[in-house]
């Protein structure tokens, strides 16, 4: 009998060996759907965010076409589109999505901040692509072209002639300062400061108060934002036929040269240790916590955005007549361990990296026809380091469960039950988090009235079927109403309060956020309602659907 | 002091903390003081309880609605009594949201662990060489329920309707589930010791007893 139950023990524990609790085998890309933008080029990275893929296209606009930015759903179907009709051309500058937020200078939805090459930056609902607001900047032929960078509850953009920061919320003018003339240049947001670069080679420190430095003059363009290392900052300055690699020491403002490369240098990007490089002639990568020495190269011609993929893995568009996508992996030690191209129906000149979402790659080039890639489990491109804690816990509950079970087989029930007990607790600890939301959603959802049982006839008939947020103080209601698309109830609530102009005051907690304050009231708490139904988790936790009233209540004691 | 996330009873200020604490701390020791003969040693044996038990439940709190004090309460109630049960369940509450958080709830919890403790002084579970561990574990299990059916009462206010609290309820309960298999497991690894521990300590009432005995015997 004891043999036996041991024996069932060591088969378990084996079998539990043999089957991973995930698989350990990387993917490969299948083409999912394509879509052809017609007129303009693909020259800066698509952005994938959870079901919605943005996109925005840009070229020497002749005719009646004009650049646009477009939403899709993962699987294609327009969502929205933004033209501008005013805009010159070189509309270049990245897309940048901004999560929803709160601080100091306001509340704010998802949002998708555009950088238009007529000088306007305009931040845009993400959800709907409506304009929440813009704001103007100086022209020399050209306006926006670089890189926006968040810095908290403002947006550093850096303009044609200089750099502006405004509040994310409404658009209200901080600062903006003159410095040199710019193109395709971005901004790094250090502790401190901002620091930019422009066409004359100039880098450029600017403190938070609005006040520039220039800080070194390297002479060629710098077109890309400056990278902060371990050994320094990046640059990789544009120089006629050749560029040149630099560290500024931010300390002190020296500058070492590094490297000499190829003409037309794109923008490097790093993963903390290692920074990768590209321009004409090659691939180089460098290791920054060694003085950023170069470590590796590989021959290859890519002028625009590099983007790393995964910690070993950096992807990036070969920038020739028939152009594919490359894929080079790295080791640990930053030598590179292989290049394999990717080859999709549209191959030929292209700046724009890949984007990559769950499971999803979209990519785009000069060809102007946006690509979507599903992962397949088959080709090893890109191998993912295996999370250890799931299998070692298992195989701990198991052991635990293999010593109570022997304790039983030779009479010691007790210490059976304790092992036992153990094991049931740890592994309810584990699942109650998932369990409790599912739970929580599954109570909401069957007890969820329709909105039509609490409808208030006062409110305009546009608002039915749509989302609805009442705020309610002391009795007395404010309603914002027509809303849609928003996913979550603090989501929801934060896209009402920009409406509103209500100021809502978020804490994180791990047990999830709580909307602490609105409009400055606190009182005992803030409860809230979805279609009548009180709600049993945090408002960041909890989905709403496309037609639902959202009643926050503060309680007063 | 009490900073307002969602809704978890009236934000108290300084002073009524103090005097709900004031008020808890008076019950507590009035309940201690009524023992009519009780040892420097037994003093010790519950204080070191009250500590360990105070320690161990701040060590666990981040770890959700596994509370070792409702074990440990039902098995102080077993063994020295209802009044003494209610006194460590009382002290333990107030002392550990001294570090972990006090304010209105700290009243429910208090009384929460006091109505476990007074369940166990009336099961008792038998004695040491005769524990009856499943009556003991069918407690553990049941008093999880009970402590968060009480706790949860602070969350009532003026506009809280029965089906809103329901809801509430509901919504408690895979954490309800954990509470009792937390109990059950602190039952099955540490019942047994700790009940004989426990015994070392006359209860109030058995002390009652002697002293009544004593009389008679006199007399």
């Amino acid at each position: 009998m004891v043999r036996r139950t041991v024996l069932a023990c060591l088969l378990l524990a084996t079998l539990s060996v043999l089957v991973p609790a995930q698989a350990m085998t990387p993917e490969s890309w299948k083409l999912e759907w394509e879509i052809d933008l017609a007129d303009g080029y693909i020259t800066t990275h698509p952005v994938i965010d959870n079901d919605t893929v943005y996109v925005r296209t840009s070229g020497f606009w002749t005719g009646e076409e004009r650049p646009q930015v477009f939403a899709f759903s993962t699987e294609g179907e327009e969502r929205w589109n933004r033209t501008s009709a005013t805009t010159v051309q070189h509309d270049m500058s990245p897309l940048f999505l901004i999560p929803s937020g709160v601080g100091p200078c306001g509340s704010w939805p998802d949002l998708m901040a555009v950088g238009w090459a007529d000088g306007t930056v305009e931040v845009l609902r993400a959800n709907d692509g409506t304009s929440l607001w813009n704001r103007t900047s100086a022209t020399q032929g050209w306006g926006i072209t670089g890189a926006i960078a968040q810095d908290g509850d403002h947006l550093v953009v850096p303009t044609r002639t200089g750099m502006m920061r405004v509040c994310i919320s409404n658009g209200e003018l901080d600062f903006e300062v003159e410095l040199g003339l710019g193109w395709r240049n971005g901004i790094l947001t250090t502790d401190d400061a901002f620091w930019q670069g422009d066409e004359s080679g100039n880098i450029w420190k600017v403190s938070r108060d609005g006040t520039s430095t220039l800080v070194a003059d390297l002479g060629g363009s710098i077109r890309h934002a400056p990278i902060q290392t371990s050994s320094g900052i990046f640059v990789h300055v544009q120089r006629g036929a050749t560029s040149t690699i630099h560290l500024l020491n931010a300390t002190n403002n020296s500058v070492v040269t590094i490297h000499q490369g190829g003409a037309s240098p794109a923008m490097p990007v790093s993963n903390e240790r290692y920074v990768v490089a590209g321009d004409s002639s090659s691939l180089s990568i460098f290791d920054c916590e060694r003085n950023c020495t170069l470590v590796s190269e590989h021959p290859t011609t890519t002028n625009g955005e590099l983007v790393w993929a995964s910690a070993q893995a950096v992807w990036y568009p070969v920038n020739q007549p028939n152009g594919k996508w490359a894929v080079t992996t790295l080791t640990e030690n930053g030598t590179i361990a292989s290049t394999v191209n990717f080859s999709t129906p549209h191959d030929g000149y292209g700046t724009a990296a890949p984007s990559f979402g769950e499971n999803r790659m979209v990519m785009g080039n000069d060809a102007g026809v946006l690509m979507m890639y599903v992962q397949q489990r088959s080709v090893t491109t890109d191998p993912q380091p295996y999370d250890w804690v799931p299998f070692g816990g298992a195989i701990v509950l198991i052991s635990l469960l293999s010593i109570g079970a022997y304790a039983s087989s030779i009479n010691r029930h007790q210490w059976g039950w304790r092992l036992v007990m153990l094991v049931l607790l740890v592994s309810t600890l584990a699942i109650t988090p998932d369990l409790s939301s599912r739970w929580s959603q599954s109570l909401i959802e069957n007890s969820q009235t329709d909105t039509s049982e609490i409808w208030n006839e006062t409110w305009p008939e546009s608002w039915r079927e749509t989302q609805v947020v009442i705020i309610e103080i002391d009795g007395e209601q404010q309603v914002i109403g027509g809303l849609d698309g928003y996913e979550t109830a603090l989501d929801l609530t934060l896209a009402a309060a920009d409406e509103a102009s209500w100021e809502v005051n978020v804490e994180s907690t791990e047990l999830g956020s709580y909307v602490v304050s609105i409009n400055g009231e606190e009182g005992s708490g803030w409860e809230y309602f979805l279609n009548g139904e009180r709600a049993g988790q945090s408002s960041d936790r909890q989905s709403v659907s496309d037609s639902i009233v959202l009643h926050w209540r503060l309680v007063r004691r | 002091m009490f900073q307002a996330f969602g809704v978890h009873g009236p934000e108290l200020t300084p002073f009524a903390d103090m005097v709900i604490d004031v008020l808890l701390v008076g019950l507590a020791f009035a309940l201690l003081v009524t023992a009519p003969r009780t040892s420097r040693h037994d003093v010790y044996l519950l204080a070191t309880f009250v500590a360990a038990v105070t320690a161990l439940r701040v060590l666990l709190q981040p770890v959700p609605n596994v509370q070792p004090v409702t074990v440990a309460a039902l098995l102080v109630g077993a063994q020295l009594g209802a009044r003494r049960g209610v006194a460590f369940a009382v002290l333990v509450t107030l002392l550990s949201n001294l570090l972990i958080g006090d304010g209105w709830w700290t009243v429910f919890q208090a009384f929460g662990w006091s109505a476990v403790a007074i369940l166990g002084s009336q099961l008792k579970f038998g004695t040491a060489d005769k524990f009856r561990s499943g009556q003991f574990y069918v407690a553990a299990i049941c008093s999880a329920f009970m402590f968060d059916f009480i706790a949860s009462l602070s969350i009532i206010t003026s506009t809280t309707t029965l089906s809103d609290f329901a809801v509430y309820l509901a919504h408690g309960i895979p954490f309800d589930i954990l509470h009792a298999l937390g109990n059950l497991t602190f039952a099955v690894w540490f019942g047994h010791v700790v009940f004989r521990a426990l015994e070392s300590i006359d209860s109030l009432e058995e002390l009652e007893q002697s002293v009544v005995e004593d009389y008679v015997v006199e007399g």
